[in-house]
């Protein structure tokens, strides 16, 4: 349903920070994509949210090209960025422009009470902790029910206890909804305990450099020793230049 | 002590130091160090002001000063938001016009006056153009630099969302912009009380400006000090409403006052719940 079809993105600075990515989800698939900094996978993202103009290839979602953020396509960034002006449950409503206030206010409080959120709705958002701030920021993504779900390293300003939390929470709403899912994650652990397929980004330029399919049954425990083989091998395969350390400056985008 | 409790006695600190001002000021006049013809002592202030409340003078004089602040404030606020919206929120017209907007600003306000006047004439007109000149330029750079430091990521959520135009601005830029633009406000509001002077200074006959001058002219100190003290007393009024009204607007704002002001209260509701 999502392809990605030979996607490079050129920065106006010359940085190739994509070459040449071909991909292809299915309905409902979890897919995760770890790389190290400057591997270019914050950029995909955004190129398939629809937020970037791909400098070649096209992302399509059912066949049509993204040119600009849509409905179907839903984004959590790695931070909350609610509207500090608004209540919780105006901030989820925001995600849903032009429908009348009624509807509006029925589909925000019930995705509120999806992520546990339901006693907040009328705080500003300062009133909330990280944790709980992303999980309004995930309601306001999941409100206009979006065949795919994007997730920019949404995790990984939380603490490890709200991060396992949250990746549990994660899961729940996708056996509810079964939504597409892409999480970009720098947490190798999590994207393994997630995710149906892995992929490895590589830097300079940012590529896909391997891709693995876990045949893990979900839920997954984190002490699995499979899930330790994986995370081996992914770790190798990140290259993080423990033996030979890159001279060039990263560009985290 | 209640939050109420606690205002009224913050702002009975704010009341100690002109107390204290006015108790020394009558103790200069009372052992007679200052000639009174010119300090006069504050029961001949206090005289004056009576005087003229009775008279009806005081009202004519303050109500065309609040007039010209007013009609001043609100011509120099409507052209600076237009503009400052247009040279905030586009960086075409920002270069088009900022060049220009901020030439003008290094002019000193006051030397506008031989202008207004030649074109304008020496009555209203002149006046309040010359006081919507003074609110323009804060209320103008604020709001600007308001819309250009909007958080990039915001507007990004918007864009996510489907907003453009004129609901990003209505839905994103304008609530983000208000803090600064009530900062813009107050201060216009503060120079336009300046100018009002400046303009009353040079040609009129009323107003509190007129005042100033028509006591130094007919030598009675206790009429300038009169007018001094309505100037402290209007400009203190006008600013209050205007930060009330943009506390009210900006209630959200995490900034450290507001931070100050909640735990204040909360540690108001433990004492209370402890009792």
């Amino acid at each position: 349903m999502l392809r990605i079809e030979r996607v490079s993105k050129r920065f106006e600075s010359g940085t190739v920070a994509l070459r040449a990515i071909d991909l292809a989800l299915d309905r409902g698939e979890i897919l995760g994509i770890v790389g190290t900094s400057g591997s270019g996978k914050s950029t995909l993202l955004r190129l398939v949210a629809g937020l970037d103009r791909p400098s070649e290839g096209a992302v399509l979602l059912d066949g049509v090209p993204v040119t600009e953020p849509r409905p179907e396509l839903g984004l959590v960034f790695q931070e909350p960025r609610l509207m500090p002006w608004l209540s919780v449950r105006e901030n989820v409503e925001f995600a849903l422009p032009g429908r009348p206030r009624r509807e509006r206010r029925a589909r925000a409080e019930a995705a509120l009470a999806r992520v546990g959120l339901t006693g907040f709705a009328e705080a500003l958002p300062r009133a909330l902790s990280g944790g709980m701030a992303q999980r309004a920021a995930i309601a306001r993504a999941l409100v206009a029910r979006p065949e795919v779900l994007l997730l920019d390293e949404p995790f990984s300003a939380l603490d490890a206890f709200t991060r396992m939390a949250l990746q549990d929470h994660l899961l729940g709403i996708w056996h509810h909804d079964r939504p597409t899912l892409i999480l970009v994650t720098h947490d190798v652990e999590e994207a393994l305990v997630l995710s149906d397929r892995v992929l490895v980004l590589r830097a300079r330029p940012g590529r896909i450099h391997a891709e693995y399919q876990l045949d893990l049954p979900r839920p997954r425990k984190r002490t699995d020793p499979r899930l330790q083989e994986w995370k081996e091998r992914l770790l190798l395969d990140l290259d993080l230049g423990l033996g030979e350390a890159p001279s060039e400056p990263d560009f985290a985008i | 002590m209640t939050a109420f409790g606690r205002r009224l006695g913050g702002s009975a600190l704010g009341w100690a130091l002109p107390l204290l001002l006015l108790c020394i000021w009558e103790a200069i006049a009372q052992a007679g160090l200052v000639r009174a013809n010119l300090l006069p002592p504050p029961a001949a202030v206090a005289a004056t002001l009576w005087g003229l409340a009775k008279s009806g003078e005081l009202a004519e004089h303050v109500t065309i000063t609040l007039l010209r602040v007013l009609l001043g404030f609100l011509l120099g606020t409507a052209a600076a938001t237009v503009l400052g919206a247009l040279a905030g929120y586009s960086g075409t017209w920002r270069r088009l016009l900022d060049p220009t907007i901020q030439g003008l600003r290094s002019v000193p306000s006051i030397a506008w006056v031989p202008l207004f006047i030649l074109w304008l004439g020496i009555f209203e007109a002149s006046k309040i153009t010359l006081i919507a000149v003074g609110v323009f330029f804060p209320v103008y750079l604020n709001l600007m630099a308001g819309i250009r430091e909007t958080d990039r990521k915001l507007v990004e959520v918007a864009r996510v969302h489907g907003y453009r135009g004129l609901a990003l601005v209505r839905r994103v830029l304008l609530p983000a912009t208000l803090p600064a633009y009530v900062t813009g406000l107050r201060g216009g509001l503060g120079l336009g009380w300046m100018f009002v002077v400046a303009a009353e200074m040079m040609g009129a006959s009323e107003g509190l400006g007129f005042l100033l001058i028509d006591g130094q002219q007919t030598g009675r100190p206790a009429v300038i000090l009169t007018s001094l003290l309505l100037f402290a007393v209007l400009g203190k009024a006008t600013d209050l409403v205007l930060s009330h009204l943009g506390r009210r607007a900006t209630r959200w704002q995490d900034s450290y006052a507001a931070q100050q002001e909640r735990s204040a209260d909360a540690a108001d509701r433990a004492g209370f719940q402890a009792i």
